[in-house]
């Protein structure tokens, strides 16, 4: 008997996407956690989006996904960053208030038919004849489902560092999941370790926030989600502060005792994220680093310090924070640490994120040798959408590396070797100038609409937006004007059309509503959408070229019965590596590290061999 | 157009048609040293024998006991062979009649006819060698001068791929700043950062720059050069035509006008191929032939950068010759002024004078004076096209490859601009993709089937 169709174990990012995906596609879907009231915690900063990340997140929107809409909701401070550049790497991030993304977090969830919330801790995993069955709780009882979502964070075997000290934990104050590895490995996944780290926790109230430089919001914020209809409002600020040559100093002298270089971690840490000591050691010319203090919450005076990840010991935390402008009397309400974590290497997954050893098993979130929320809550939504396909019996749900950041980022771990946790970045994205924030809905509503997670409502209104930016584009390119008029430092008498005028780098749309009613009346939400599309649309084309000879590869699929072994004329490394990781197209092979374009030549002829038969002998 | 199956066991001549001293056959693939076993008697084991060994034996006949040749047999060991392959090379004598049955033996064993290139493609496919080895090995095939042969093996070296892949680094180390300024918006870069950037992408334009530019001296050295010999009827074209390729190819007499259509010779000056063209002489002309002659003679004019014109002292004004020349603009003329044993020391040495800037040579096509030092003038004209100095082995002579470089060019040449005009990184980020892209095709790493199957199409088979 299966209680539910779907379980998903863990309530964090991923879980929340997978499980509300699953049941609004209309599965009756269980999440387990180990405590109920945790769903939705932020284990490290109170902040959602940023480079790369905002992307992510307004696409897990489009699609339907929930976490641009708690944001919405519980985001105390709200900023663009990399505005002084172009639109396509805009960013959006906001601070939210901690304890309110957990409640509104669960809230919704509870709110959702077809939806159950178990309390407990998963044992164990049991696949029958390479499917998944059921699950084992630690108190014995057995839950079966027909899938399971697995996104269990860094709670496999998690153990925490302070310094010389340390504690088996899934987080801090929670204890980790002891036995869920072990019955993973045991149905043969392969586990690696990695490690992250999170900054200590200071007491506001003990902070000179006058000496400190401040940082307020934005105030035409843009919401992460469609669903908001309202203005956001910034209700508090963010500050700037550095660490100083007194930190610099207490850093070096106890290097030693940091848990990172003592040798007690073996895990990797990642690059992009180092902490204090790391930076500290590896850049010894730079005079300062920059760190932001960010609110925890409204209601607390508690404040995260970004950039000050470590796990040094307490006392020492302590030094390093007194060194800091602004921090001299700063009361420390719980320190820094290291975390070193089970993941399972993603060559074990396939692109739809089910297992390939266990089939109607998913692995979603940091299991996956990801870092960061926006990561876990893109491939929570996949999974959950890929699961409820899979017991619908529909096709899986791939995205592609030119159609989102949510394909690059599956994209890069269904084919990359795990070397550091992996978190998004722009540059990932080599079709980065098409992969952009404001147009996150043109590229992936329809997907979310197909699988009933965008409403009618919300889809008529972005369809009516779109007919409107589409006419006013075609309206600006047969509207002519005086040059004059518009730009003045142009010469007098000359006429073009607006549209080619907007083509100019220093011409803004507002600037045209000096010659042209329409443009006054135009709504400055979709204006700022046709301002991109024609001052883009050069490199847009340009880049749609490379697409289009990109889509060549990805659409030559290498069949699940193609055996790499028996192609005669690949290298060996070149077959290890194949087999290893399963490419789905030749496109995917082709970014394989160890997989050379000679090799791809061979696959290909052989693929069309597989695909037409046999060549005739005759034609060659 | 697709391409060929690799899994087969290919076989093909690889001698040029018609008789020889000995011929070569060559079988690779996985069934080589089996086939070969199978045809051959040796008093060695094939299947057993070491790599890198030949061996005498004989290939047996169509019927039992008969034997079509003497042969001696290489045999090669994947993969240390041409193709990365088992490779076998069976030296037979040069009768074609006695190589195509060989083939057709092998072939009946299992062997299949090789396509054109298919030797070369699995080498490039077994990654022994990148696109830019594969076609210079079509090219050291065909190389006609020793200039365009030493290009062609320097290009099998992998040198200039390793160059070309050397440039592509530069522009991965750059475009990995400009991402860094994208990604960590709250990283500070300090402002003196930029001009550094402009001069890393400055030092790969101009890499890219003289790149692109050896394509001209490569096309020259692939194809030659071509010079026509023009002038007035009966100035003595066909006469140096002769002299200089020390034969007589071409009919002269002494009426004018005996030149009714174009004929070309190619020798090899300074190690490159030269294209000489004996021309209709420019006047009037007096029939229909003749006039359809001369129309062809302005043409080789027009299309030539360089030309020799020859004029006859004994019976040509300096200022018909001046007028002459004037209708050239543009060109590189090697002016010879003809028939010197007519005239007097003092009247050749006038128009040496009246005609000094144009550094005349004097000589006589009869009496040989004189035609060395046109010769050398040739050779030294010739070297200074070849200017900057061929020393540099990184030399394009590959449409395909020039093409992409002069693409790179200009996206990085908007890069540049839209640095310089502060605009914003991620777009220059975008241009260097574009130009890291192109570099990419030129090795191959990036491409497609159809453009495989016409490179190796430009092979013979048997390569």
């Amino acid at each position: 008997m299966r209680d539910y169709d779907i379980i998903v174990i863990g309530g964090g990012h991923a879980g929340i996407e997978a499980t509300a995906a699953s049941a609004r596609m209309g599965l009756s879907t269980a999440l387990i956690t180990g405590e109920l009231a945790k769903i939705g915690e932020m284990s490290c900063n109170p902040a959602i989006g940023g480079v790369g990340k905002g992307q992510l997140v307004r696409e897990i929107d489009a699609l339907g996904g929930v976490m641009g809409y708690i944001t919405d909701n519980t985001g105390i401070h709200f900023r663009t960053l990399n505005k002084s550049k172009g639109p396509a790497v805009w960013s959006s991030r906001a601070q939210a208030d901690r304890k309110l993304y957990r409640e509104f977090s669960q809230h919704l969830l509870s709110e959702i038919p077809n939806l159950s919330l178990v309390e407990g801790m998963v044992k164990e995993i049991v696949a029958l004849d390479g499917k998944f069955d059921h699950v084992i709780m630690m108190d014995g009882r057995t839950i079966a489902s027909s899938a399971c979502v697995l996104a269990s964070g860094t709670f496999l075997n998690g153990l925490i560092h302070i310094g010389e000290k340390q504690t088996p934990a899934g987080r801090v104050g929670e204890p980790p999941s002891l036995h869920l590895s072990e019955s993973l490995q045991k149905l043969g996944f392969q586990v690696g370790r990695l490690k992250t780290g999170t900054p200590p926790r200071l007491d506001g109230s003990t902070i000179d926030f006058d000496r400190l430089e401040r940082q307020p919001g934005d105030d035409d914020f843009k919401p992460f989600s469609l669903l908001t209809n309202n203005r956001l409002t910034n209700r508090a600020f963010c500050y700037v502060t550095y660490t100083s040559k007194q930190t610099q100093e207490i850093v070096e002298r106890n290097l030693h005792r940091s848990a990172m270089f003592s040798g007690n971690i073996k895990g990797i840490g990642p690059r992009y994220c180092p902490s204090i000591e790391d930076k500290i050691h590896r850049f010894r010319d730079k005079e300062r680093h920059q760190l932001f203090l960010e609110p925890e919450g409204l209601d607390t005076n508690e404040i995260y310090i970004n950039g000050l990840s470590t796990s040094l010991p307490e006392d020492v935390q302590l030094d390093v924070l007194h060194s800091i402008t602004g921090l001299d009397d700063v009361v420390m309400n719980r320190p820094g640490y290291a975390i070193e974590y089970d993941f399972f290497p993603a060559f074990q997954i396939k692109p739809s994120l089910e297992t390939r050893l266990v089939e109607h098993l998913y692995f979603a979130g940091q299991i996956n040798g990801t870092s960061g929320y926006e990561e876990a809550g893109a491939q929570g939504l996949m999974a959950g959408i890929n699961a409820a396909l899979r017991l619908k019996g529909d096709e899986p749900f791939y995205l592609d590396r030119s159609q989102a950041y949510i394909g690059v980022l599956i994209d890069d771990l269904v084919t990359k070797v795990p070397t550091e946790p992996y978190r998004m970045f722009t540059s990932r994205a080599e079709y980065r100038l098409a992969l952009r924030e404001d147009n996150a809905a043109d590229r992936l509503i329809k997907y979310g609409k197909r699988f009933g997670l965008i409403n009618d409502d919300i889809y008529n209104t972005y369809l009516a937006k779109r007919q409107m930016i589409d006419a006013e584009k075609q309206r600006l390119g047969r509207t002519m004007a005086l040059i004059s008029q518009i730009d003045s430092s142009a010469a007098n008498g000359d006429k073009c059309s607006l549209g080619v005028l907007l083509k100019r780098p220093a011409i803004r749309y507002q600037d045209m509503r000096a010659a042209d009613e329409v443009c006054r009346e135009f709504p400055a939400d979709c204006a700022k959408q046709v301002e991109i599309e024609i001052k883009y649309e050069g490199y847009l084309d340009k880049q749609q070229r490379e697409i289009d000879r990109f889509k060549q590869f990805e659409s030559k699929v290498i069949p699940d019965d193609f055996d790499v072994r028996k192609v005669n004329g690949l290298k060996a490394e070149a077959v290890g590596v194949l087999h290893r990781f399963r490419p789905v197209s030749l496109g995917q092979a082709s970014r394989l590290a160890g997989v050379t374009f000679a090799d791809i030549t061979v696959l290909m002829i052989h693929l069309k061999r597989h695909t037409s038969g046999s060549v005739s002998r005759e034609t060659l | 157009m697709t391409l060929p199956d690799s899994d087969d066991t290919i076989v093909a001549i690889s001698t040029p048609p018609g008789y020889g001293g000995i011929g070569v056959i060559r079988i690779s693939g996985k069934q080589a040293f089996t086939i070969a076993n199978t045809i051959i008697d040796t008093t060695v084991n094939i299947m057993e024998a070491k790599s890198h060994t030949i061996h005498h034996g004989y290939v047996r006949g169509a019927e039992v006991g008969s034997i079509t040749d003497e042969v001696l047999v290489a045999l090669l060991r994947s993969p240390n062979s041409y193709t990365g392959e088992d490779v076998i090379e069976i030296s037979a004598h040069g009768n074609p009649q006695i190589l195509k049955q060989i083939v057709g033996l092998a072939i009946d064993s299992g062997a299949r006819q090789a396509t054109a290139g298919e030797f070369t493609m699995r080498a490039f496919l077994s990654g022994r060698i990148d696109l830019v080895q594969a076609e210079s090995v079509a090219d050291l095939i065909a190389a006609e001068s020793a200039a365009f042969q030493q290009i062609a093996l320097y290009q099998l070296s992998g040198k200039l791929s390793a160059y070309i892949g050397s440039i592509r680094a530069q522009l991965l180390d750059i475009g990995a700043l400009f991402e860094a300024y994208t990604d960590f918006p709250d990283e500070e870069i300090p402002r003196q950062q930029q001009a550094e950037l402009l001069a890393k992408l400055d030092d790969v334009i101009e890499s890219l720059t003289r790149l692109a530019s050896s394509y001209r001296r490569g096309e020259i050295i692939r194809t030659g050069v071509q010079i026509p010999i023009v002038g007035p009827p009966n100035a003595g074209k066909s006469s140096l035509f002769n002299v200089i390729l020390a034969e007589e190819r071409a009919i002269v007499t002494e009426i004018p006008g005996t030149t009714r259509d174009t004929i070309a010779e190619k020798i090899e000056i300074e190690g490159l191929a030269v294209l000489f063209v004996d021309t209709a002489g420019l006047r009037e002309a007096s029939d229909q032939i003749e006039a359809a002659g001369v129309e062809r003679s302005r043409r080789e004019i027009k299309a030539a950068n360089l030309l020799i014109a020859i004029f006859d002292v004994a019976n040509t004004p300096v200022e018909k010759i001046r007028s002459s020349l004037g209708e050239m603009p543009g060109k590189t003329i090697i002016l010879a002024l003809n028939k010197i044993d007519l005239v007097s020391n003092a009247i050749s040495d006038a128009y040496t004078t009246a005609l000094a800037h144009y550094h005349p040579v004097l000589l006589s096509a009869t009496t040989l004076v004189g035609v060395d030092k046109l010769v050398a003038r040739i050779a030294s004209v010739i070297r200074e096209s070849m200017h900057p100095s061929s020393a540099d082995g990184n030399v394009l002579t590959n449409k395909r490859h020039c093409v992409a470089v002069q693409n790179a060019l200009g996206s990085l040449t908007e890069a540049c601009t839209k640095l310089e005009q502060g605009e914003s990184f991620e777009l220059m980020a975008f241009d260097l993709r574009q130009a890291t892209n192109n570099l990419e095709e030129i090795l191959g790493k990036i491409t497609n089937d159809d453009l495989l199957a016409e490179i190796f199409s430009r092979f013979c088979i048997g390569k």
